[in-house]
């Protein structure tokens, strides 16, 4: 795959002397096309200061980027043609003109409006769901029909990256699905390289990739399974039906060091799997116990443990160091 | 068509789309512009105590005053196009995606500039009709004439509108300087630069606008009025040296706010 974005040690301060704040530090990434990196991170971790920087609304202090085969410091015109944006906080389109009106004024903004334009709105409305919308004033639509049309802005030159800061915030749950949709299939259909931001679990799920921010530096970065991989808790889960005999559970806390939670409905037995040389040996107790097995799995880490995982190590490792 | 004629065809079209969409602001606009020279021209006769001046007299002065007016509110046009436009773009939003256009913004901001001078253009022709009819003054076009002053005249002013715009990207909002301006404009432009007090007289006349209401006013009061080439060489001189610091004060600026991170949403 090829590289649609490199970013090699970048950083940015803003201010001088004992004002000055580090906002991005360091930061080294790369994005291929077909892959969906997301960028996560609290509040004031960088990541809007690093979408800017790749857009050239904000000048690094040092460090290279690179958008395509261009050098934003270089050439900054020819590579911002290279890219769609979402920006986050912005309303991105002119509310008081009509969707139609919006798609023809930013294709014409970047040079790409041509006599059969209104074939590419065609396709970009109906991909969308918005070609009943085509010409109402953006003002008169929703908040996810809004998203959407600035989405379809984005995409109108059929740019080859897209930088998509929060794009789903503040919409209901249809609209973020549509959108969630609509990304996943604009990279692995068509191949775009998209690097979101978010702060919902369930937007950077749709990655391939995360990169997790803190404090102005990337404190991991990696496939979605090596870090799921990596965060293993480690835990059998085990539901039972009803509850469990006294001895046998002495027997579970004791041999397995298992902890047993009773719900009223059932039990379910968490036993960590260092603990566990054979599996069937647990098994045969429960059974022996006239105990009913429900289900039996290995627990995977959410994203989220994931997330506040990194997040928690890296202060450690910080304040460790400090 | 060439994609940067496109563009500005674009910038034209939605700059008279949003004009004709809200039909009852533009006709409010040119009400306001109509109360407000009507209250100054027979307000300003009126405690002058000239009641009894000749008809002549009257349509001359008039006919200056109209001139005058019309070129400030063209004025005004142009530099809001400038500053309120990036204010309001930087409130809603869409400004990050004018920076992410193929042009540099100040030519992105220019077209729009082109597009509300067109724009005001078409409310001034109503307006003009309107206020000969008030007043009876006597008008002479001489399009051929007038038009160059005026393109001269907004070309200054342009860059005045990139020194605003380029305030209005560093402190976002200047409400308070763009009225300052205005009034700047109106109140040592408008009269005749010969009748305001020495160092008044002289930063009158390097104000943009100056030059051309002189020449505006010996053109549209006929034939009679003589128009001096040197009058127009420092229009041109001043038009020049408007747009050439306006454009370097803005670029200073656009650097600085991408330094500073101050482009975009607020």
């Amino acid at each position: 795959m090829s590289t649609a974005i490199s970013v090699r040690n970048l950083r940015k301060e803003f201010g001088t002397g004992s004002a000055r704040t580090v906002a991005v530090d360091e930061v080294t990434f790369a994005l291929h096309h077909g892959e969906i990196l997301g960028f996560l991170g609290p509040n004031g971790a960088g990541k809007t200061t690093t979408i800017k920087m790749l857009c050239g609304l904000i000048k690094p202090t040092r460090g290279s980027i690179r958008i395509g085969e261009e050098d934003v410091a270089v050439r900054p015109r020819q590579a911002m043609l290279h890219l769609g944006t979402v920006l986050e906080g912005s309303r991105n389109t002119y509310w008081r003109l009509t969707v139609t009106e919006n798609l023809e004024y930013f294709a014409s903004c970047r040079g790409a409006y041509t006599r059969d334009f209104s074939r590419t709105i065609d396709r970009l409305l109906t991909t969308l769901g918005l070609t009943s919308k085509r010409h109402a004033l953006v003002q008169t639509l929703s908040r996810g029909m809004q998203q959407k049309v600035a989405l379809a802005c984005a995409l109108c030159t059929n740019p080859q990256i897209l930088l998509l800061d929060e794009p789903t915030l503040g919409l209901d749950l249809h609209s973020s699905i549509a959108i969630q949709k609509e990304i996943r299939r604009l990279a692995h259909e068509e191949g775009k390289a998209i690097l979101l931001t978010t702060h919902q679990m369930e937007i950077a799920s749709l990655s391939t990739h995360i990169a997790v921010m803190d404090r102005g530096r990337i404190v991991a970065l990696d496939a979605v399974k090596s870090l799921l991989g990596s965060f293993s808790v480690d835990v059998y889960q085990i539901r039972l039906q009803g509850t469990v005999p006294l001895g046998c559970r002495i027997r579970l806390e004791r041999q397995w060091d298992a902890k047993i939670f009773e719900d009223g409905l059932g039990t379910t037995l968490h036993i960590p799997c260092g603990r566990v040389q054979n599996l069937s040996s647990i098994v045969e107790v429960l059974e022996h116990c006239s105990a009913t097995i429900v289900s039996l799995h290995r627990v995977e880490p959410s994203l989220d443990q994931v997330y506040l995982g990194l997040l928690e190590g890296s202060r450690e490792t910080l304040s460790a160091s400090t | 068509m060439k994609p940067l004629a496109q563009a500005l065809r674009m910038e034209i079209k939605l700059g008279f789309v949003k004009m004709a969409r809200y039909p009852l602001q533009t006709l409010t606009s040119l009400l306001v512009l109509y109360v407000l020279f009507i209250g100054m021209f027979y307000g300003s006769r009126f405690l002058a105590g000239v009641g009894t001046v000749r008809s002549a007299d009257l349509s001359r002065s008039a006919t200056e005053a109209i001139a005058g007016y019309l070129l400030w509110f063209l004025s005004l046009f142009a530099i809001d196009s400038m500053s309120q436009n990036i204010a309001e773009e930087a409130q809603t939003g869409t400004l990050e995606q004018l920076y992410l256009s193929r042009w540099d913004f100040s030519l992105v901001l220019f077209m729009r500039f082109v597009a509300a001078f067109l724009a005001s253009l078409a409310m001034l022709v109503p307006l003009l009709f309107l206020l000969v009819l008030s007043t009876g003054a006597s008008v002479a076009l001489q399009l051929g004439k007038t038009l160059p002053v005026i393109a001269l005249t907004t070309i200054g002013l342009c860059g005045m509108g990139y020194m605003l715009g380029a305030l209005t990207l560093i402190f976002k909002r200047i409400g308070n300087a763009m009225t300052l301006v205005q009034f700047v404009l109106l109140f040592l432009c408008l009269p005749p630069v010969e009748q305001l007090p020495g160092p008044l007289r002289y930063f009158a006349l390097t104000l943009p606008l100056t030059q051309g209401i002189r020449l505006l006013r010996s053109i549209m009061l006929g034939p009679a009025s003589r128009v001096r080439l040197s009058d127009v060489y420092f229009l041109v001189l001043t038009a020049l040296v408007y747009l050439v610091i306006g454009l370097l004060v803005f670029r200073w600026a656009q650097a600085t706010a991408r330094d500073r991170g101050l482009l975009g949403h607020y």
